[in-house]
């Protein structure tokens, strides 16, 4: 009972006890042991000093008693009534005194007066208190009860300050009072929600309130003997009907706790193993990590298990690791050496089937432990697995010899079983976390890749140039790019680098820097080519290459030279010969083999040009789409198919012609990117000179 | 999916079975990678099953060539299907790596120095 306030009450109370029981004895050795000096006088005084010190020795008790609901106002207003009564027995008591006179002197009227006063304030009170009661359980069940024992409380008083007695009205109210008063003795479930604190002192006080009303039901009962108390019929059944109230509710309240505390006690295990699971729960709720959830596991484990230390190890065949997450109250030194011992003997520490715990009674007696001086004495084992597959420990130290009780050991058992659900939820919101990042990154490598694509193509009077491309669902390597050359020629180039993803977007932005320095040069294919190959040798890794072609129109000779790097073959109209040309000619890709067997392997070829040919530039993502069934590929027939029939239209609708032609094949899922050059030959520059 | 099986004491066979993409690639270095650090050099891959092979999966024999060639050793790729030929066929890969039509040409390949 370390509670200061209880302390406080109860001492205060012991005060009052004490003070009163005094008082008592003294009014007692002067009433009725000695020749009484006041002896007419004193029952009236001895009543008024026991129902004021009643009053105030209540007041105290209910101070203590916070969780009193309905039975707290009840109490409340037989205490005013107790109040009323002491002061309407003083008027009586001076009376008395001043009995020799016939008429009484005027403080005595003004007593009176207060009397009278005193009762309004009385009847106001109680009838607010009444009220309060019963607005404040409204809808409840005892609420008809309550408001006939207020009624009957009030009404007494009232009655017996009106003067003449009614005792059959008296015995009535006495009566429904009683009737309703016992309705709401057992109305004690207020009593199954007390604090474990307050649980003691306020079964002391509603002893120590049985306590008083049994004296004072007996004073009444007995009023012959010397410590009976004469009290008028009036208020003698107001003071009856308190004190009998008073006991009912205490006596039933007192036993109901006192047989209810050991209940309570594992009620209260219950309730800490809820809180505890509880912050576990919202503590897995904040962590992203499995050290936090770790940390707090073995710090929750060895607070609720009275432990000395704890800690957390990851087992593994290869032996013990020397890697700690979480170490509380013990060196790492002691740990190693635990886990090597443990991990030298598996089989004497094999865990017993029925428990999900290992439990070392006591180191010093054990043969393999005990050899060690530990700072622990006791030790029990907790093995638990992630959903990774990862298998770990928690470890609990206790400085005694079966340190760790049943209960407890439940108890460390659920956390153990909440952090392996919650670490469940941190793998879940990792691999969430993850996907998001992957999504993320992806959207930024398409953004890179669609910002690393030219937008417009230099205009030229002499062809009408296009590209478009689709993208797939994962990001492809394919790039494009076109160069407008001093000479009014055009370079153009289609590149694909190997791999997808988002590595591959960002190559695709190293080789656009490559690519792009070279053209600005202007060097022939070959040259281009082979510069190109020696830069990707040196940027790239091993086994990333790339495919390239890169050709250059010219109008004034009115041809295409062209170098293929391993890249898919450019198609050629002929507007002259009115035929189609895969122009597939030898070539490496880029990133294959180092610079000069490469050059080895370089051809340039040069095509006539007239007005009216179509030149197409493309990526694998086109002839290599399949049909729905993966059974055949789009292929190169189909593409110079569908060039040829649709020559008519420009640059622009030719691309999207060939697109929408290629994705009605391969329908919806789109392996690769696709990616789409035409440069179709308006005028040649013979025609500019003639012209 | 690859199955792996030993020719002789520096000679391997790699079946490669359905469709070589990006995965699979990694799945496909790893078994290289450690057949060279064991000392096979000389590698057959059989292609007869072989449906379709992405360029993350051609980088995968590229990233090796130089390798196995420094080692006297070389990859030998054999029962190309006709999709898988014009792949490499395009890429230019036949100038770096042989390409026969069955397994005794390989075999044969494979022990030419």
């Amino acid at each position: 009972m370390k509670n200061p306030v209880a302390h406080s009450l109860s001492l205060t109370w012991l005060a009052g006890l004490i003070t009163f029981g005094s008082f008592g004895i003294l009014m007692l050795f002067l009433s009725g042991y000695r020749a009484p000096v006041f002896a007419p006088h004193l029952p009236a005084f001895t009543e008024a000093v026991f129902y004021l010190g009643t009053y105030f020795l209540i007041r105290q008790l209910l101070a203590g008693l916070r969780a009193f609901h309905i039975t707290e106002h009840l109490l409340r207003l037989s205490m005013l009534g107790l109040l009323t009564l002491g002061l309407l027995l003083l008027p009586d008591m001076l009376r008395s005194l001043s009995s020799a006179t016939a008429t009484p002197p005027r403080w005595i009227l003004i007593f009176q007066g207060l009397q009278s006063a005193f009762l309004v304030f009385y009847f106001t009170a109680g009838a607010v208190m009444g009220f309060q009661i019963i607005s404040r359980h409204r809808g409840s069940g005892s609420r008809k009860a309550l408001l006939i024992l207020s009624s009957c409380l009030i009404a007494l008083p009232v009655l017996q300050a009106w003067g003449p007695d009614f005792p059959l009205l008296r015995y009535a109210l006495f009566t429904l009072a009683g009737a309703a008063g016992l309705t709401l003795f057992f109305k004690v479930d207020w009593l199954v929600g007390l604090d474990r604190q307050v649980r003691k002192s306020t079964l002391f006080y509603l002893l120590a309130l049985s306590f008083l009303s049994v004296i004072i039901l007996l004073k009444m009962l007995f009023p012959a003997t010397p410590y009976g108390l004469s009290i008028h019929t009036g208020q003698s059944s107001y003071v009856l009907l308190s004190a009998f109230l008073t006991l009912g509710f205490s006596m039933i309240s007192a036993l109901f706790l006192l047989f209810h505390i050991p209940v309570a006690a594992i009620l209260d295990i219950r309730d800490a193993e809820k809180k505890h699971l509880l912050e576990a729960g919202l503590d897995a709720e904040k962590t992203l990590d499995l050290d936090t959830l770790f940390d707090s596991l073995a710090q929750r484990a060895r607070s609720s298990a009275t432990a000395h230390a704890a800690w957390i190890a990851e087992v593994n065949n290869e032996g013990p690791d020397n890697t700690y997450p979480v170490v509380e109250g013990i060196s790492a030194n002691d740990i190693r050496r635990i886990d090597h011992s443990l991990h030298a003997h598996p089989a004497h520490f094999r865990l017993d089937r029925a428990k999900d715990f290992l439990y070392i009674r006591d180191l010093e007696a054990d043969p393999v432990l005990g050899k060690h001086i530990l700072p622990i004495r006791s030790m029990a084992i907790y093995p638990f697995s992630l959903r990774d597959g990862s298998e770990w420990r928690l470890y609990l130290g206790f400085e005694e010899p079966n340190g760790l009780s049943e209960h407890l050991a439940r108890e460390v058992s659920h956390f153990v079983a909440h952090t392996r659900l919650s670490a469940g939820q941190v793998h879940s919101l990792q691999e969430v976390a993850e996907k998001a990042r992957l999504e993320k990154d992806i959207a930024i490598g398409r953004e890179m890749q669609k910002r690393l694509l030219p937008k417009e193509f230099p205009l030229s009077k002499k062809a009408d140039i296009a590209a478009s491309g689709i993208s797939a669902e994962e990001i492809g390597g394919d790039y494009y790019d076109c160069h407008l050359r001093i000479d009014q020629s055009i370079a153009v180039l289609m590149a694909d680098v190997s791999g997808k993803g988002t590595s591959a977007a960002l190559h695709v932005a190293e080789m656009k820097g490559i690519f792009q320095t070279l053209m600005l040069s202007e060097p022939e294919p070959e040259k281009f080519l082979s510069l190109a190959n020696r830069a990707v040798n040196q940027c790239f890794d091993k086994g990333m290459f790339i495919t390239v072609l890169y050709a250059v129109i010219d109008f004034n000779k009115q041809e295409l030279r062209y170098a293929r790097g391993g890249h898919c073959p450019l198609i050629h109209y002929n507007a002259k010969e009115h035929k189609i040309h895969t122009l597939q000619d030898d070539g490496l890709g880029l990133g294959i083999i180092s610079g000069d067997s490469f050059d080895k392997t370089l051809m340039s070829r040069t095509v006539k040009l007239h007005a009216g040919d179509i030149i197409v530039l493309y990526t694998d993502g086109i002839v290599e789409s399949r049909n729905p069934d993966g059974f055949e590929e789009f292929g190169y027939e189909r593409l110079r198919d569908c060039i040829y029939l649709n020559m008519e239209l420009d640059s622009k609708s030719l691309n999207k012609k060939i697109l929408r032609e290629v994705q009605s094949f391969s329908g919806s899922d789109i392996r690769d990117d696709m990616s789409l050059m035409t440069i179709k030959i308006k005028a040649t520059g013979q025609k500019k000179n003639q012209r | 999916m690859e199955i792996i099986s030993k020719l002789s004491t520096d000679a391997l066979k790699i079946s490669l079975v359905g469709e070589l993409d990006a995965n699979g690639a990694i799945n496909l270095d790893r078994i290289i990678g450690k057949a060279i650090a064991d000392g096979y050099y000389k590698i057959a891959v059989d292609c007869r099953q072989l449906e379709y092979i992405s360029s993350a999966g051609l980088g995968v024999f590229i990233s090796y060539i130089s390798e196995l060639k420094s080692h006297n050793g070389k990859f030998v790729f054999y029962h190309l299907r006709e999709n898988v030929e014009s792949v490499f066929n395009i890429l230019g890969l036949q100038k770096v790596v042989a390409i026969t039509h069955d397994f005794s040409q390989a075999k044969n390949q494979l022990h030419e120095v």
